[in-house]
């Protein structure tokens, strides 16, 4: 009894950390799957604390990259459920979760779940108005009329798609 | 303790990632070529980030790479220079211009055209590499007579095209001039040649640059021959051929012929004609590379 006590916090304190959201959440996770993180990877190197504050990243989203950085640290799992794992991940999500997920990301330098996120968000977007575009990343149209004018005059032929969307 | 909602973080985690370039870089690599043409309106932030050169390499380089499972598109001569795009997904061909008068494609290469174009029917000769998803062109001022001429590129060996072209020399012996793209300029090679002969043109496959010479006469009563379009892989090889007011692709690995596009209900279909050119069909493949 006495080598489990001992022994279960030393595994716990040798094999987890704990990553506290924004919101004030704490996620127990395994350094394995932290590690994952190539930012997380250099807290870890650099400092004994076990608890790491992300600043930026919310609770739902902070969840979603554990699910799955612990998924991807699972030996347990083969290549292919893994990548039918990344599938399901993205599939049905939201335009706003994606964008948080891939500033998460970002943030974290998660780069194979970046380039799935932003993967995703390239395929919802590509069709799409770029007044859908300004609208949802918040961004200000800095062209003249003419200078707008100009330029979908020089590339005529990209702008003559009935299929654009709005929404 | 930070405070954190979401409603105000959502404008801010949008803003971040529409305005910090390296982010931006790392986002729109994903999108295809038409779609980037258009986000340049974006702003002149987005703007300056797609039409960067370095963007439009790493862009090629991306979709170069992922390509090949695609189906490809065309680019088929009509009569009098009217072109044709030939997506086969929609089964439609839609009418093309590239802003010169007498058009002649070349080549095709990874998104770059080799074309040569002439102001009259006995004006002189320019030759062009032209990118018909930016429309960017670039004059090669090549005006010496050659023997064969062919465009090298390939994004997933240099970000740079090189145009090769055969003069033939006074003593019935020819050399080689390679104009490459990251100079601008034209460089006789140290090579020569010994045998001096016309060519019609040039493949680059393997490493290797072949210039071939035999020219058929590709028709054989009422089915035309237009092309044959070489994949990334040997069985991808296709070929194209002409029908009266249909174009049909034939696969060399399934051995059939299939119908790619039937024309019979459009407005420039004439009864009876073979309305595009023998072996005037070339890749149409969406590119940003720099011309």
């Amino acid at each position: 009894m006495v080598t489990t006590d001992e022994k279960g916090p030393l595994t716990a304190k040798k094999k987890s950390v704990i990553i506290r959201s924004c919101d004030g959440d704490e996620f127990l996770v395994s350094e394995s799957a932290a590690v994952l993180s190539t930012s997380l990877k250099k807290i870890l190197e650099e400092k004994e604390d076990r608890l790491i504050h992300l600043s930026d990243i919310d609770n739902k989203t902070l969840a979603m990259v554990i699910a799955y950085l612990s998924t991807h640290a699972d030996d347990g799992l083969s290549d292919d459920l893994k990548r039918s794992f990344d599938q399901e991940f993205v599939s049905g999500k939201e335009f706003d979760v994606l964008k948080y997920l891939v500033l998460a990301t970002d943030t974290l330098q998660v780069t194979c779940l970046c380039y799935t996120v932003a993967k995703k968000m390239a395929d919802i977007m590509k069709n799409k108005l770029v007044e859908w575009v300004r609208r949802e990343f918040d961004i200000q149209n800095d062209y003249t009329p003419e200078a707008e004018a100009e330029i979908r005059r020089l590339d005529a032929w990209a702008w003559d798609d009935r299929q654009l969307e709005d929404d | 303790m930070m405070q954190c909602t979401r409603s105000s973080s959502i404008r801010s985690s949008a803003a971040i990632i529409g305005s910090n370039d390296d982010l931006l870089t790392e986002f729109l690599i994903f999108f295809p070529a038409k779609s980037l043409i258009r986000f340049q309106l974006v702003s002149k932030q987005w703007h300056s980030v797609i039409s960067s050169p370095s963007f439009r390499h790493l862009h090629s380089l991306h979709h170069c790479r992922r390509r090949a499972k695609s189906q490809p598109s065309f680019l088929l001569r009509g009569a009098v220079s009217r072109f044709f795009i030939c997506h086969p997904t929609v089964k439609r061909l839609v009418p093309f211009s590239f802003g010169f008068k007498k058009v002649n494609i070349l080549r095709s290469c990874h998104g770059l055209l080799l074309l040569e174009c002439r102001k009259t029917n006995f004006g002189y000769k320019d030759y062009y590499i032209f990118n018909p998803t930016t429309m960017k062109f670039r004059n090669l001022w090549l005006r010496k007579a050659f023997i064969g001429l062919c465009l090298v590129f390939d994004p997933s060996r240099s970000p740079h095209y090189r145009v090769l072209c055969l003069v033939p020399c006074e003593n019935s012996s020819s050399r080689l001039l390679v104009y490459d793209s990251e100079t601008h300029t034209w460089k006789d090679s140290v090579e020569s040649y010994t045998r001096r002969q016309k060519f019609c043109g040039g493949i680059y496959w393997n490493d290797d640059v072949y210039f071939y010479k035999s020219r058929h006469i590709y028709v054989y009563g009422n089915i035309r021959l237009l092309g044959m379009i070489r994949g990334d892989r040997e069985e991808d090889s296709i070929l194209l051929f002409h029908v009266t007011g249909k174009i049909m692709i034939y696969r060399f690995v399934a051995e059939v012929f299939e119908v790619l596009v039937d024309f019979r209900s459009e407005g420039y279909f004439r009864e009876g004609l073979l309305q595009f050119e023998f072996k005037n069909a070339h890749q149409f493949i969406e590119s940003l590379a720099p011309v």
